[in-house]
C-alpha cells in the first residue's frame, strides 16, 4: 500500500493535543484541587498551538493550488482544513466553557476527554480509510460517553448516560456492519483513491450491486444517529435534559461535525454508484428530521429538551446539503450543496455552543437554569446575557442580518436550484424539499420566538426562592467570554458572510477535484477543473 | 452429494456473521439487565468482525487485497475492549442511582 510519509507530518495539529490531553490528565491524577485553572489555560493554548500547527502543516500544499491532492489515508484538502478549523474553535469553546464549581473535582479528566474528542472530530474531518474513519467516530463516542458519567451524577445523570452509551454503540455497530459490506465489495478499506488503484468508490460504481444498498443503508443509519437525524433521533430529548449544558453543547456539536464529514466523504463522494438511492434516502430523512425536530420543539418547557428538539430540526436542514450534493455528485456544474452544508454546520455549531455558554454562565450556585421560567425577565436582570441568548436564538431562527439566515438561504437556494438545473425527475422532488424547509423555518421561528419573549417580556420571579437551588456546576466568567466569543462570530458571519463561504466553497471545489473528471472535455480544459463558464458548453451525462 | 463436502465460502462466513448480528440486537431490546444488554453489544460488533475477517481472507478469496480486513477487526477489538471498560462504570453508576441495574427502570426522562 501505498502510504504518504508527509501523512504523519500533515497530523500536527492532532499529535500536539492528543500530548496535550494525555498530559493534562496524567498530571491531573497528581495535583488535585487547585490545578484545574493551569489546566485549563494548558488545554487552551495546546488547542491554539494546534490551530497554528494546522495552518503551517497545509499551508505549502493546497493554499496555493486550490484544490488539494490525494495522499492516502488522511485526505489534505480545504473541507478538511475548514471543519478542522471548526472543531478546534468548537473545543476551545467547550474549554473556556468549563465551570469551577463543580468541573473542579474532576476538571482535568474533563479536559482531557474534550481535547480527546476534539482529536477525534478532526480526524474523522478528512479521513480517507474506513479504519480511521470508524476510529474518529469512536474517538469522539468514547470521551462523551464518559464526560456523560462525571458531568451529573444523580439518578437522570446516570439514565441519561446508560440510554446514550447503549443507543450509540449500537449505531456505531451498524456503521460497522455496513463498512463490513463496503469493505466486501472493494477489498480495500480506501474511499477514494486515484486511478488505477482499489477504492470503494471505484468498486462501487463499477458494480452497483445488493450489498452496496445494504451497506449503504447501514452505514447512514450509523451516521444518522450521529447527527441526530429521524428516526434514530429519540435518545436527543432525554439525553440533554438528563445532563447539564456543557455535555449538551458536546452532544449536539461534535457528533455532527463528525457524522457530516464522514457523511460527505464516504456516501456522498465515496458511493456515487449508488447516487440516486443516496439522494434519495437523504431528502427523505431530511424532511422526516426537520418536520419532527421543529413541531416537536414547540411545546417544551425544559430549554435543553427544546435544544435537542432543535439541534434534530438543524440536522434535517444539513441533510437538505446532503441531498443536493449527492444528486449533484458526477455532475459538472456544481451546485454547492455540500459547501452549503458545511458552511451552515459552522453557523449552527458556533450559535448553539454559544447558546448553552450563556445559559451556563447564567447559573451562579443560588440559581439553576433548567426551563423557561428560570430565564424569565433576564432582560432587566442581566442584559449583557440576555443580549448573547437573544442573538444566537435569533441566528437559529434564521433572522436576517445574523449567520443563520445566511445558512438557511444557501441551503434552501442550493435545493431550488438543483430543482431547477438538474435532472427533469428530481424537480418535484426538490422544489418541494425547499418548500418543506421554508415552512419549517417558520415553525421554528416560533419556539426560538417564545424564548426571546421570556427573556424581554416577562417579569422576572418575584425572590430568589422561587428557583431550585443549585446543584449542577456554577457558571463562571470563562463561560461568559466563551459566549461573547460566539456571539461576536455569529454577529461577524452574518454582516460579512464572504470568508466562511468562499471557504465553504472550495472545500466543495476541492472534493470535486479529487474525483476523476466526468467528461473527456473536462479533462482536455484544464489539470483540475475549469471554469463553470466553460463546463456549460459540455454538460455530459455523468459516469456509469 | 454430501453436503459437509462442499467447500466452504465467504457466503457461510457472512450468514453466521448476520446470525450474530442479528441475535445481538435481539439482546439487546429484550434483556432489561444493563449487563446482559452490554453482552448485546459485544455480539453485534464481532457479528461485524466476522465479516471483516472473512472478506480478507486469502484463504476464502483470491482477489483479496493485504490485511485491511484484520487490522480493522484489531481495531474494532480494541474498541469493543475500551467501550466496555466505560459501559461497566455506567452501569456501576446507574446501579448508585437506581439501586438495580434494569434498564427498563430508567424511564423518569420524557416529554
Amino acid at each position: 500500500m501505498l502510504t504518504d510519509p508527509r501523512t504523519i507530518a500533515w497530523l500536527g495539529p492532532e499529535i500536539v493535543l492528543i500530548a496535550a490531553a494525555t498530559g493534562i490528565v496524567v498530571a491531573g491524577a497528581f495535583l488535585r484541587g487547585s490545578a484545574f485553572a493551569t489546566m485549563r489555560i494548558i488545554a487552551a493554548v495546546s488547542i491554539l498551538a494546534a490551530g497554528a500547527a494546522l495552518r503551517v502543516g497545509e499551508a505549502n500544499h493546497w493554499m496555493t493550488t486550490e484544490t488539494g491532492e490525494w495522499t492516502g489515508p488522511l485526505v489534505c484538502d480545504p473541507l478538511g482544513f475548514l471543519v478542522r478549523h471548526l472543531a478546534l474553535f468548537a473545543g476551545l469553546l467547550l474549554t473556556l466553557m468549563l465551570s469551577r464549581g463543580a468541573d473542579e473535582r474532576d476538571g482535568t479528566e474533563t479536559l482531557g476527554l474534550i481535547l480527546f474528542l476534539t482529536v477525534g472530530a478532526m480526524i474523522a474531518a478528512r479521513a480517507n480509510e474506513l479504519v480511521l474513519v470508524f476510529l474518529g467516530l469512536e474517538l469522539v463516542s468514547i470521551p462523551t460517553y464518559a464526560l456523560l458519567y462525571l458531568g451529573r451524577n444523580d439518578r437522570d445523570g446516570s439514565e441519561a448516560s446508560a440510554k446514550y452509551f447503549f443507543l450509540s454503540i449500537l449505531s456505531s455497530a451498524f456503521f460497522l456492519y455496513g463498512a463490513s459490506f463496503l469493505y466486501g465489495i472493494a477489498g480495500t478499506t480506501w474511499i477514494t483513491a486515484p486511478e488505477g488503484i482499489a477504492s470503494i468508490r471505484d468498486a462501487v460504481s463499477r458494480d452497483p450491486q445488493p450489498f452496496a444498498m445494504l451497506g449503504l443503508a447501514l452505514v447512514v443509519a450509523g451516521l444518522g444517529f450521529k447527527l441526530a437525524a429521524v428516526p434514530f433521533h429519540f435518545y436527543a430529548p432525554d439525553v440533554y435534559q438528563g445532563t447539564n449544558h456543557r455535555n449538551a453543547a458536546i452532544l449536539a456539536v461534535m457528533p455532527k461535525v463528525a457524522g457530516l464529514a464522514v457523511l460527505i466523504r464516504l456516501v456522498v463522494m465515496g458511493l456515487p454508484g449508488v447516487r440516486n438511492e443516496v439522494w434519495q434516502l437523504a431528502l427523505v430523512l431530511s424532511v422526516l428530521t426537520m418536520t419532527v425536530g421543529n413541531v416537536c420543539a414547540l411545546w417544551q418547557t425544559d430549554l435543553r429538551r427544546m435544544m435537542a428538539y432543535s439541534s434534530i430540526a438543524h440536522a434535517g436542514y444539513l441533510l437538505i446539503g446532503i441531498a443536493v450534493g449527492a444528486a449533484a455528485v458526477g455532475d459538472p456544474l456544481p451546485y454547492g450543496g455540500v459547501a452549503a452544508s458545511v458552511y451552515y454546520l459552522c453557523v449552527y455549531s458556533v450559535a448553539t455552543i454559544g447558546l448553552f455558554a450563556a445559559l451556563q454562565s447564567l447559573g451562579d450556585g443560588s440559581r439553576r437554569v433548567d426551563s423557561l421560567d428560570h430565564v424569565a425577565g433576564l432582560g432587566v436582570t442581566d442584559p449583557w446575557k440576555a443580549a448573547a441568548l437573544a442573538v444566537f436564538l435569533f441566528s437559529l431562527a434564521g433572522i436576517p442580518p445574523l449567520a443563520g439566515f445566511w445558512g438557511k438561504l444557501t441551503l434552501f437556494t442550493t435545493a431550488i436550484g438543483q430543482a431547477l438545473r438538474g435532472e427533469s425527475s428530481m424537480t418535484p422532488w426538490f422544489l418541494g424539499l425547499a418548500l418543506i424547509a421554508v415552512a419549517n423555518a417558520t415553525i421554528a421561528a416560533a419556539y426560538y420566538l417564545r424564548v426571546v419573549g421570556y427573556l424581554y417580556f416577562r417579569t422576572p420571579p418575584a425572590t430568589s426562592a422561587d428557583l431550585p437551588s443549585q446543584s449542577g456546576p456554577a457558571g463562571g466568567l470563562a463561560a461568559f467570554l466563551a459566549a461573547f466569543l460566539a456571539a461576536f462570530l455569529v454577529l461577524a458571519i452574518g454582516l460579512h458572510q464572504g470568508p466562511l463561504a468562499e471557504w465553504a466553497d472550495r472545500g466543495e471545489r476541492g472534493l470535486r477535484a479529487l474525483e476523476p473528471p466526468p467528461a473527456a472535455a473536462v479533462r482536455a480544459t484544464g489539470p483540475q477543473h475549469a471554469d463553470i463558464a466553460d463546463r456549460r458548453g459540455s454538460l455530459r451525462e455523468p459516469p456509469e | 452429494m454430501n453436503p459437509l463436502a462442499y467447500p466452504v465460502t465467504v457466503s457461510h462466513y457472512l450468514a453466521v456473521g448476520a446470525v450474530l448480528f442479528v441475535a445481538g440486537i435481539i439482546c439487546m431490546a429484550v434483556k432489561r439487565n444493563a449487563l446482559g444488554v452490554l453482552m448485546g453489544v459485544e455480539l453485534v460488533l464481532n457479528g461485524a468482525n466476522v465479516n471483516f475477517v472473512a472478506f480478507g481472507s486469502r484463504v476464502l478469496r483470491d482477489e483479496s487485497l493485504g490485511l485491511d480486513g484484520h487490522v480493522f477487526a484489531l481495531f474494532v477489538i480494541v474498541l469493543a475492549a475500551a467501550e466496555a471498560a466505560v459501559a461497566l462504570a455506567i452501569a456501576l453508576n446507574y446501579y448508585n442511582n437506581h439501586s438495580t441495574i434494569d434498564v427498563d427502570q430508567a424511564d423518569e426522562l420524557k416529554g
